[in-house]
């Protein structure tokens, strides 16, 4: 009997269990059926309250029109005004004829007043939505985020994009900015006393929002620019660094390799390029102060001198001492500057909250004790590559 | 009982998959969130409870060679006691199954398909499970043996390739924490996943030779992996993030860039995390079948096993609301209950087979 | 045997009591068949004979030349006589004589070659065996090409293709057993192995499973191959089927088994693993190096054929999010205008090519060509202007269409196209899950596979690390000391 039954029941079974399936595929999703995100912009109504998101969508058609120089929109910018961070998927549903994809979003612009009420609402949400990332670049702007993302950038199809790839090329370049800017970084630190640095955005103030400004062949114009840094503690935005103090707080932090630098030998201008900077850090507790050791060692690369200074073993060592003094003066300015402000910009506190041992006990209570750092810096340089000139050209 | 060998090598896979199988995706969260950054520390002293544990386990099954748990109970302490208690050890065996299940449904529904009715990710994987166990335990041993070498292949490159993000001042400070205090923390940890290896005392028959051999190397290699898996964690996320998070692997996966065009790699480390997911859950699901097959005396493991999918998907969805629940009841209860059945009730068995040995002459438990 | 014309049930006789005019009942059983040929002949010193063959399956030469000659030329004795056997048979060694055990077997021989010569005043009959039918000439493998090595393949006679495995294994130790199958074709079998290398569970198998057989005709190897197969339902073959000698050859070398069928240039060689259908006999003639890195390749080939379309509909259906963004912004703007979802775009491609692919196997060979040309690119590229399919689309299908030729074994392949479509249903459903799903289904089915009693992914499981020098890689001959223990070695060292 069982075997008959086997034979009839079996294959009924399964068939309808496989009917089951067909009335599936609840999570497909067409590929043109989604509008995919390339830039949020964030900002906060100071008048209501609410927050305001901008979405630029990519137009998949007006970026491959645009391969072919057609006049087509590359992307498109969605305003909406809600109270929380969760709501926007809702609104966006009204509006826009595709479904939100913010999965391959490459930047977030957060607007300067937002920043310094504190992100950790967008944090959170952000975390706890399943098809977010938290790898994504986050900028902070002074300027209008309405202009920001209204604002159509040459040479990059998609702005999300251009200043990504931007930031990207600051550590190996410039040192102007860190790799460790996105968004992921900033929450490792939202617990600690630790600083960082999120690069700060700022649009040339003639752009014309529309494809005309990809015909216009002047680059600056209607361009975002990377322009410093914020400074941020935990989840808000406490203050503002030019770019050169952004280079140097990166290289202490040892996340900033390569800066370039101007010095200055006997009225003469000098360009140098600071490479491969290693530092190492070396606090520790002396009557109850703590001490903070820089020792930062880098090979320069002479980029143009003026000097009309023979290339000589004296004029290397003018260079080395030049260039390890002014560095120290730089750090010890920028470290008074921080204290005058509030700002541990050397990172005493993160670091005292990292050491073990029971002589930091009380240290580590102290939430104010790194404003009495002792400083030792110890900068070795060496110049070590100079171009292909073996003198300068001297002129008359 | 089928006609079956399983050799040492296979087996020690086995135990493995078994150990690890859900433990490295769910555990690291749960664990750097009790222990901060020593957590990688905490795998070493409950491995060696349970290496203990599974040492006693052996000693059992040397007693009563050729038997299965179900079939020690049985023959131990008769038809009625026994088979109360080895109805108990089925309906762990359930248990764990359909924890397992639930495990995956939760992981599908949350990270990649959030739309898909729960049910389907248990029913189609249990369906293949069933048909696995209806293969009888040497297929299930060969998916073991040919799948680790892979899965363990794309994880190690995976792990390989996130180490751009290593930074040891994670680690700072070190062994900071209150010992006493995170032994008692962890010590769910102890209940899953190393209690229910029970389950594998009803594939101790099947191992050519002394299945101890393969069993205690099987659980000490797992510990040392979990133990390294949450330390690469740590390094890689850091405490904060990893402690806040679920599924910490995956969102390392996930944000993971290690050249312009490595990105994405979530969907590797999802197939990973599924097929490991899906050799415990074959195993553990044999396991169930052939229980309830030796306490009914039942010799077509493919009448069970159909039947056992639906039950097993039910009580899938039915064995916790949510996460939030699941992780109360998991500090609070995991380790009393599993401790029962691999602890407790493995001590009275070897109690009461020490005592019929002793007290009532000749009785001696020889060859089944 | 189902027989209807059973002749030996209705005439059984005894050897020496073979009735009158049989040389008439021969004629008469056949049929009056027009290649029958009925000679008299005149025996010395007197007496005649009937010499009957059929010329179509006789080699003439021979029978004018020597038996005829035999019988017409000499002083003979007489038939009653002891001499006149042995005079015959010393006369033509070549060829075995018999005499039929009754009438029936008469008719058998008859149409197996023989030549009967009827001696009509004793009745009795001898059969004498100077069969040669027509059969093609030794050529070069149709689908086993290889760039060096040998290349003869071959033919539908099964003399000569078991001289061709003779003549390579020159060792007493090869054995060969020959078996009648097919109640109406009446097929010669044979069974060949090594003696002291296969194993002697897999022969048993080997026998009995043939001996099992019971049909009325055997036309073909891939008619033996049905019936001795493993009995589970498989996409996957279980037995490896090659028109190569050499191929053959070193099988058997390896203590597998090999089946010949007369009249098929297709040999059967059994037990297989998975992993074999991965290597090319050029494997074994090219260096090293290059043939593990082809083997990775064909590995790789197949891994394209089944995943890539299943893939590309997971992921552009489901799991968006996994694309680079600049592919996925391409895929967008691509599908923009194309009716259907991608799905349905990749199940009608693909069957476009399988009906291409059939097409052109039934094509003459002139007008194959044009085929193939106008089917691949035109048709692709007039989809993709039409609107109907993306380009991507077109991509994913040369792919795997293309992959799905480099496995060596044909069988293999379509094994392979079967997996794609049912990925691809499952893909289309659920996503990479459904996708996951099928694969570890998949690997469940093929590691409760065995063939002839060994398991199907040996060696990778059960592990046996030593045949691993010949799976996935190749190491250099000087490596290879064992034999491979897919068949328990009997031997270890070669």
């Amino acid at each position: 009997m069982s075997g008959i039954l086997r034979k009839r029941i079996v294959p009924l079974v399964a068939a309808l269990a496989v009917s089951f399936g067909l009335t599936g595929c609840w999570d497909i999703v067409e590929v043109n059926q989604l509008a995919i995100i390339n830039m949020i912009g964030i900002d906060r109504n100071p008048d209501t309250g609410n927050l305001i998101v901008y979405y630029q969508a990519i137009n998949p058609t007006g970026i491959i029109a645009q391969q072919r120089s057609d006049g087509k929109a590359p992307v498109y910018t969605f305003k909406f005004e809600k109270s929380s961070p969760a709501a926007f998927e809702e609104a966006a549903a009204g509006i826009m004829p595709r479904k939100l994809f913010p999965d391959h979003f490459q930047a977030i612009v957060v607007s300067r007043r937002l920043a310094e009420e504190g992100l950790l609402d967008i944090f959170n949400y952000n975390e706890n939505k399943n098809n977010r990332r938290s790898n994504v670049d986050v900028f902070i702007t002074n300027s209008p985020i309405s202009e920001v993302m209204n604002t159509y950038v040459p040479m990059e199809k998609l702005p999300g994009r251009s200043i990504r790839s931007t930031l990207e090329m600051q550590p190996k370049f410039t040192g102007r900015a860190s790799q460790d800017a996105q968004l992921r970084d900033v929450l490792e630190h939202l617990e600690s006393p630790e600083l960082t640095v999120v690069p700060l955005i700022r649009v040339d103030k003639r752009n014309t929002p529309n494809v005309n400004r990809l015909e216009d062949i002047r680059g600056n114009i209607g361009n975002l620019m990377l322009v410093g840094g914020a400074l941020f503690r935990k989840d808000r935005m406490i203050g503002e660094l030019d770019t050169e103090r952004v280079k140097l707080f990166l290289t202490l932090k040892g996340e900033s390799r390569n800066i370039y630098k101007e010095l200055k030998i006997d009225g003469h201008n000098l360009s140098i390029r600071a490479e491969n900077i290693r530092v190492k850090r070396k606090l520790t507790l002396k009557d109850g102060t703590p001490n903070l050791k820089l020792t930062i060692r880098s090979d320069l690369a002479l980029l143009m001198q003026n000097m009309g200074l023979d290339l000589n073993v004296e004029t290397m060592n003018r260079i080395n001492q030049k260039f390890e003094q002014q560095l120290t003066d730089e750090i010890v300015r920028l470290m008074e500057e921080g204290k005058s402000k509030g700002w541990d910009l050397l990172g005493v506190a993160g670091d005292i909250q990292r050491k073990r041992g029971s002589e930091w006990k009380d240290a580590k209570r102290d939430e104010e004790i790194w404003r009495h750092t002792k400083l030792g810096i110890e900068v070795v340089c060496k110049v070590r590559t100079l171009g292909t000139m073996a003198h300068p050209y001297k002129g008359e | 009982m089928e006609r079956a060998t399983i050799s040492q090598w296979q087996f020690f896979i086995i135990t493995l998959n078994f150990t690890l199988g859900t433990t490295f995706f769910i555990r690291p969260g749960v664990l750097i969130a009790t222990a901060k950054q020593d957590a990688w520390i905490v795998p070493w002293w409950v491995g060696a409870a349970g290496l203990a544990t599974a040492w006693m386990w052996l000693n059992l099954y040397r007693l009563h060679p050729g038997r299965s748990i179900i079939q020690i109970c049985t023959s131990t302490a008769g038809k009625a006691v026994g088979g109360f208690f080895a109805l108990l050890y089925a309906f762990f065996f359930i248990q764990i199954t359909a924890w397992v299940t639930r495990n995956l449904g939760d992981f599908m529904k949350t990270t990649l398909m959030p739309e898909t009715p729960i049910s389907v990710f248990h029913l189609m994987f249990l369906v293949i499970a069933a048909y696995a166990a209806c293969k009888g335990v040497e297929t299930i041993a060969r998916v073991n043996e040919s799948l680790t070498l892979l899965l363990g292949f794309t994880f190690v490159m995976v792990v390989l390739f996130s180490l751009t993000e290593w930074e040891w001042k994670r680690f700072e400070p070190a062994l900071q924490m209150d010992f006493w205090k995170t032994v008692k923390d962890t010590r769910s940890l102890y209940g899953f996943p190393y209690m229910e290896m029970i389950s594998l005392a009803m594939l101790f028959p099947y191992v050519k030779g002394n299945p101890g051999k393969s069993l205690l190397p099987g659980i000490a290699a797992a510990t040392g992996l979990l133990s390294l898996i949450i330390f690469f964690t740590i390094g890689i996320l850091g405490v904060y993030r990893a402690s806040h998070l679920i599924y910490p692997l995956y969102i390392i996966a996930e944000e993971l860039r290690a050249a312009p065009f490595i990105e994405h790699v979530e969907a590797a480390i999802a197939v990973v995390w599924l097929s490991s997911l899906f050799l415990k859950l074959s195993i553990a699901f044999y396991c169930s079948t052939i229980a309830l097959c030796d306490l009914f005396g039942l010799k077509n493991r493919s009448r069970i096993a159909l039947p056992l999918v639906f039950l097993v998907s039910g009580l899938a969805i039915t064995i916790m609301e949510n996460n939030v629940v699941n992780a109360q009841w998991d500090m609070r209860y995991t380790f009393t209950y599993f401790s029962l059945f691999g602890v407790v009730f493995p001590v009275v068995l070897l109690v009461w087979t020490g005592v019929r040995n002793r007290f009532i002459p000749g009785h001696k438990e020889g060859a089944s | 045997m189902n027989d209807k014309h059973d002749f030996r049930a209705e005439h059984n006789r005894r050897p020496d009591g073979i009735s009158e005019h049989l040389a008439d009942r021969l004629v008469e059983a056949l049929g009056d068949a027009p290649d029958l040929v009925d000679h008299t002949i005149q025996l010395r010193p007197s007496g005649t004979a009937r010499c009957l063959y059929l010329k179509t399956l006789v080699d003439i030469n021979r029978i004018e030349q020597e038996l005829l000659r035999f019988f017409t030329e000499q002083e003979l004795p007489l038939p009653e006589e002891e001499r006149f056997w042995e005079q015959l048979r010393g006369r033509m060694p070549a060829a075995p004589v018999s005499e039929p055990a009754d009438f029936g077997e008469c008719v058998y021989g008859l149409l197996d070659g023989k030549c009967a010569i009827v001696l009509t005043d004793l009745n009795r009959a001898l059969l004498i065996d100077v069969g040669l039918p027509e059969h093609r000439p030794i050529n070069e493998p149709q689908t086993e090409t290889t760039v060096k090595g040998p290349k003869e393949a071959f033919t539908e006679c099964l003399q000569v293709n078991l001289s061709l495995v003779r003549k390579r294994i020159k060792s007493a130790d090869l054995r060969l057993e020959e078996l009648n199958i097919g109640s109406v074709t009446r097929t010669t079998v044979v069974v060949a192995y090594m003696r002291s290398l296969a194993q002697p569970e897999v022969v048993r198998q080997f026998h009995e499973r043939l001996r099992a057989i019971d049909t009325d005709s055997v036309l073909d190897s891939a008619y033996i191959e049905e019936w001795i197969r493993e009995k589970r339902p498989t996409p996957f073959p279980t037995m490896l089927s090659t028109e190569r000698p050499d191929v053959v050859a070193s099988h058997v070398l390896e203590g597998n088994v090999v089946v010949f069928v007369d009249g098929s240039p297709i040999v059967l060689i059994g037990p297989v693993t998975f992993f074999q259908f991965f290597s090319a006999p050029d494997d074994y003639y090219q260096r090293p190096g290059v043939s593990s890195l082809l083997r990775w390749l064909r590995i790789f080939s197949f891994m394209l054929a089944i995943f890539v379309p299943s893939l590309y509909i997971a992921v552009v259906s489901y799991h968006q999010a996994l694309l680079p963004t600049t592919l996925l912004i391409n895929i967008a703007s691509q599908r923009e205008g194309v009716p259907f979802p991608s799905y349905i775009e990749a199940t009608l491609m693909l069957l476009t090519f399988e009906v291409l692919r059939e097409a052109g196997l039934r094509m003459p060979r002139v007008a194959g060509q044009a085929i193939s040309i106008v089917g691949a690119l035109v048709l692709g590229q007039a989809a993709v202007d039409a609107g109907l399919v993306s380009p991507a689309m077109v991509i994913v299908v040369s792919i795997t269409a293309i992959a799905n030729f480099v496995s060596p074994n044909y069988n293999f392949s379509i094994s392979q196209r079967l997996l794609q479509f049912a990925f691809m249903a499952l893909a289309a459903t659920m996503g990479l899950f459904g996708l996951l799903c099928g694969a570890l289904f998949t690997i469940v089915h093929l590691a409760s596979l065995k063939s002839f009693g060994v398991p199907y992914l040996t060696p990778v499981s059960p592990t046996v690390l030593a045949d691993w020098k010949d799976t996935l890689i190749r190491v250099p001959r000087p490596w290879m000391k064992t034999y491979p223990q897919l068949n328990r070695k009997r031997k270890r060292i070669r």
